[in-house]
C-alpha cells in the first residue's frame, strides 16, 4: 500500500513536534525513519497508526483519507518499542487477539482457521514451540517477534515499528534487524519503522528519512544520504565527520584568515563548515596542503590506523584515518588536504 | 561496651552466610528488644481483644451462641448488613474501576482534584459522612419536604445506610487499582485498539484482566469496612430494631442492655470477617504482586 503524507504538523504545547512534513511511501517499501529523540520520528509513526492526529495536514492511504479512519480501521500492524504484549494472555492468544476481536462478528474467522493462521504465523517468526508460554517467561527477542506476529495477523496493510530493536541487547539486535530483512522479503507488506540507530537504518532499509526538529532533512537510498549528505545535520549525523569551521569570502575559502584551495561549492559570504569524513581526508606535507597540524597521538588496529592532529592557528583537534603503511610520529608537522568533502553555509 | 560484647559474642565462624547476615544485623539484645516490643504490641492490642471476642462468645457454650446468632434481631442485622455490603460494594466497584480508569489512561483537567476527591472519605470523620445525608435527606434537611411529599424514604431507612456506606467505602477500590493501572500505562490499550478491538472489548479483554487480582483485593477491603462501618450508619440509621439496625448497631445495642454474651456473639462473626479477610489479603497480595 502506497502512503502519502503531505504538510503534516503537530505540536505538543509550544513544541513543534512535526513542522510541515512531506513523505511519499511506495508500496512494498521498508522505509526507515532516522532522527535524534525529540525529532519527531515516533510522532509521526504514531500519526500513520492513528494513534496521534495531526494539527493540519494530510495523510492519504493509497489515496483515500486515512485520518477519517480510526486507528481501528485502518488496519495497521503497530510494533511497540516495549512490545505492548498482552502480559496475561500466552503468546498463542496474544497472536490470535486481532483474529478474535474482528467487527462485525460475522467477519470472525472460525477457531480451527483462527488456530492454523496463528500457528502459521509462530512459525513464520520460529517461534511455534513457545505458543502456550506467557510473555514475562520469554526473552527481549521472543517478546519482540510475538509482537510482530501479533501486528502480522491482521494482514496489515501496513507494518509500523517504533523503535523495534531498541531494547535488546547489541547481538540479539543484529540477528533480529537481519531477520527482519528477511521476513520484509518473504511478505513484501509497505514497512515503516523508527530508529535512533543510523546502522540498523542503513543496513534494513530500501530507503532513509532523516529526521531533525520536526523536519525531514533529507530522504534517499542508504548509500545516498551517507555518500551525499544533503544538509550538515545529515553529514553529521550519519556516519563519523571531521567539521572544520571556515569563511567564505569573495568566492574563497578562508581558514583563519588564509585563503586555502577549497571549492565552495556554491555557498556564497559568510561562515561555513567544512565537512569530512576521516578516510577521505590525507596527510601530505605541509608546505602544499590547505591545513597544517600536529600529530598528537596515533592509535588502533585494523587496516586504518586513527590519528588526532591538532590543527595550527587554532589548536582544533581533527582526527584522520591514515593507512598503516603511512609512517607517523608524535610531533610531527604535516599538511592535511582533504580529497573529497562537503561544504555548507552556517555556523556550527 | 555490653553492645559491642554482643555483637563478638553472636560472631560464631560457621557459615560465610551466615556471618555476612550478622554483620548488617544489630546487636542480639537489640533485636531481641525490637522483636519484642513489637510482638507485645500486637499480642495485647490485637490478640488478646480478638481472643477476648470468641471468649466471651462462648462463655456459655455453644447453644447459647447460635441462640444468639438466631434470634430475630440478630438474623435481620445480619440481613441488612449483607444487603447493605452487597449494593454497596458492588456501585463502589462500577465507580472505582471508573475513576480508576479515568485517572490511569487519560489526561484532563481537574484530575489531581479528582484524586484528592478520592481520598476525601478518608480523612473526614464517619460521623460527618452520615451527617451530610441528613441534611439533605432528613425530615429538616435539603430535600426533606419534596420526598416527604413523594413518600420517599431515604434517612432511617435503606438507601440512607447504603448511601452513607457508599461513601465511606468510596476509596478503597479506586485506590486499590489507580497506583497498578498507572505502572501498566496504555501501551497495551493502544495494542489492542490497534489489533481492531472497539474500546468495550479493550476493556474487558485487557484492562481488566491485566488488574483482576487488584480488583479483587479492593472489594474485599472495601466489603469489609463495608460491613464493619458503624459512625456514620448509626447517624442515618435511626436505630429501629429488626429493621434498620446494621451488626455494628446491633452489637452496640444489645451491649449497652448489658446481653454481654449475646453482644460477644454477633462481634465474632464481624471479627471472623477480618480473619478471613486478612488471610485472602495474605494470599491476593501474592497474585497483585505478580500483576
Amino acid at each position: 500500500m502506497k502512503i502519502d503524507i503531505t504538510n503534516v504538523s503537530k505540536r505538543f504545547g509550544a513544541f513543534a513536534a512535526l513542522a510541515g512534513v512531506d513523505l511519499e511511501i511506495k508500496s512494498g517499501e521498508l522505509v526507515a525513519l532516522l532522527g535524534p529523540s525529540g525529532s519527531g520520528k515516533t510522532t509521526l509513526l504514531r500519526i500513520i497508526a492513528g494513534l496521534e492526529w495531526p494539527d493540519e495536514g494530510r495523510v492519504l492511504f493509497d489515496g483515500d483519507d486515512a485520518l477519517a479512519r480510526s486507528v481501528g480501521e485502518r488496519h495497521v500492524g503497530f510494533v511497540f518499542q516495549h512490545y505492548a504484549l498482552f502480559r496475561h494472555m500466552s503468546v498463542f492468544e496474544n497472536v490470535a487477539f486481532g483474529l478474535r476481536v474482528r467487527r462485525p462478528r460475522r467477519q470472525r474467522l472460525l477457531e480451527p482457521e483462527i488456530r492454523a493462521r496463528v500457528n502459521k504465523l509462530l512459525e513464520l517468526v520460529q517461534l511455534g514451540w513457545l505458543a502456550d508460554r506467557y510473555p514475562t517467561q520469554l526473552s527481549g527477542g521472543q517478546r519482540q517477534r510475538v509482537a510482530l506476529a501479533r501486528a502480522l495477523a491482521i494482514e496489515p496493510r501496513v507494518l509500523l515499528l517504533d523503535e523495534p530493536f531498541g531494547a535488546l541487547d547489541a547481538k540479539v539486535r543484529k540477528e533480529l534487524r537481519r531477520w527482519l530483512r528477511q521476513l520484509h522479503d518473504e511478505i513484501h507488506v509497505t514497512s515503516v519503522f523508527v530508529t535512533h540507530d543510523q546502522e540498523e537504518a542503513l543496513e534494513v532499509a530500501d530507503r532513509v528519512v532523516v529526521m531533525d526538529k520536526g523536519r525531514i532533512e533529507q530522504i534517499g537510498t542508504p548509500t545516498e544520504v551517507y555518500e551525499n549528505p544533503a544538509t550538515a545535520f545529515v553529514h553529521e549525523f550519519i556516519g563519523e565527520s571531521i567539521v572544520i569551521p571556515v569563511t567564505v569570502d569573495n568566492g574563497a575559502v578562508q581558514f583563519h584568515g588564509n585563503r586555502i584551495d577549497i571549492d565552495t561549492q556554491g555557498v556564497t559570504c559568510g561562515p561555513a563548515r567544512l565537512f569530512v569524513r576521516p578516510y577521505e581526508m590525507s596527510i601530505a606535507s605541509a608546505e602544499s596542503a590547505p591545513f597544517q597540524g600536529t600529530v598528537k597521538r596515533v592509535h588502533g588496529i585494523g587496516p586504518a590506523r586513527r590519528v588526532e592532529l591538532a590543527l595550527n592557528v587554532d589548536g582544533h583537534v581533527v582526527e584522520v584515518d591514515a593507512p598503516r603503511v603511512q609512517d607517523l610520529t608524535v610531533g610531527q608537522a604535516v599538511g592535511l588536504s582533504p580529497t573529497r568533502y562537503r561544504l555548507f553555509a552556517g555556523e556550527a | 561496651m555490653s553492645v559491642a560484647a554482643g555483637t563478638l559474642a553472636t560472631r560464631t565462624p560457621s557459615s560465610s552466610q551466615d556471618s555476612r547476615r550478622r554483620i548488617v544485623a544489630e546487636p542480639a539484645p537489640v533485636r531481641w528488644l525490637i522483636v519484642g516490643v513489637a510482638l507485645l504490641f500486637l499480642t495485647v492490642f490485637l490478640v488478646v481483644p480478638l481472643v477476648a471476642v470468641f471468649y466471651q462468645a462462648f462463655s456459655r457454650g455453644v447453644w447459647p451462641y447460635l441462640g444468639a446468632l438466631t434470634h430475630p434481631d440478630a438474623v435481620a442485622a445480619i440481613k441488612l448488613t449483607l444487603m447493605v455490603a452487597a449494593i454497596s460494594v458492588s456501585l463502589n466497584l462500577v465507580f472505582g474501576l471508573i475513576a480508576a480508569w479515568a485517572i490511569a489512561k487519560f489526561e484532563f483537567r481537574g484530575k489531581s482534584v479528582l484524586i484528592t476527591l478520592i481520598d476525601l472519605p478518608f480523612s473526614i470523620s464517619p460521623v460527618i459522612s452520615g451527617l451530610v445525608f441528613v441534611l439533605l435527606f432528613g425530615a429538616q434537611g435539603f430535600f426533606g419536604g419534596y420526598l416527604q411529599e413523594h413518600d420517599v424514604r431515604i434517612i432511617f431507612a435503606l438507601p440512607g445506610i447504603v448511601l452513607a456506606t457508599v461513601l465511606v467505602t468510596f476509596p478503597f477500590v479506586a485506590r486499590e487499582l489507580i497506583p497498578l493501572m498507572q505502572q501498566q500505562g496504555t501501551q497495551e490499550e493502544e495494542a489492542a485498539i490497534s489489533l481492531g478491538a472497539s474500546g468495550l472489548q479493550t476493556f474487558f479483554r485487557v484492562t481488566l484482566p491485566n488488574v483482576k487480582w487488584a480488583l479483587l483485593y479492593g472489594v474485599l477491603l472495601c466489603n469489609a469496612r463495608a460491613m464493619g462501618e458503624f459512625g456514620a450508619v448509626s447517624v442515618v440509621s435511626g436505630h429501629i430494631r429488626g429493621e434498620t439496625n446494621t451488626m455494628p448497631l446491633h452489637i452496640e445495642i444489645l451491649y449497652n442492655e448489658y446481653q454481654f454474651m449475646a453482644s460477644f456473639a454477633v462481634a465474632s462473626l464481624l471479627a471472623l470477617l477480618a480473619l478471613v479477610t486478612l488471610i485472602a489479603k495474605v494470599v491476593l497480595e501474592k497474585y497483585v504482586g505478580a500483576e
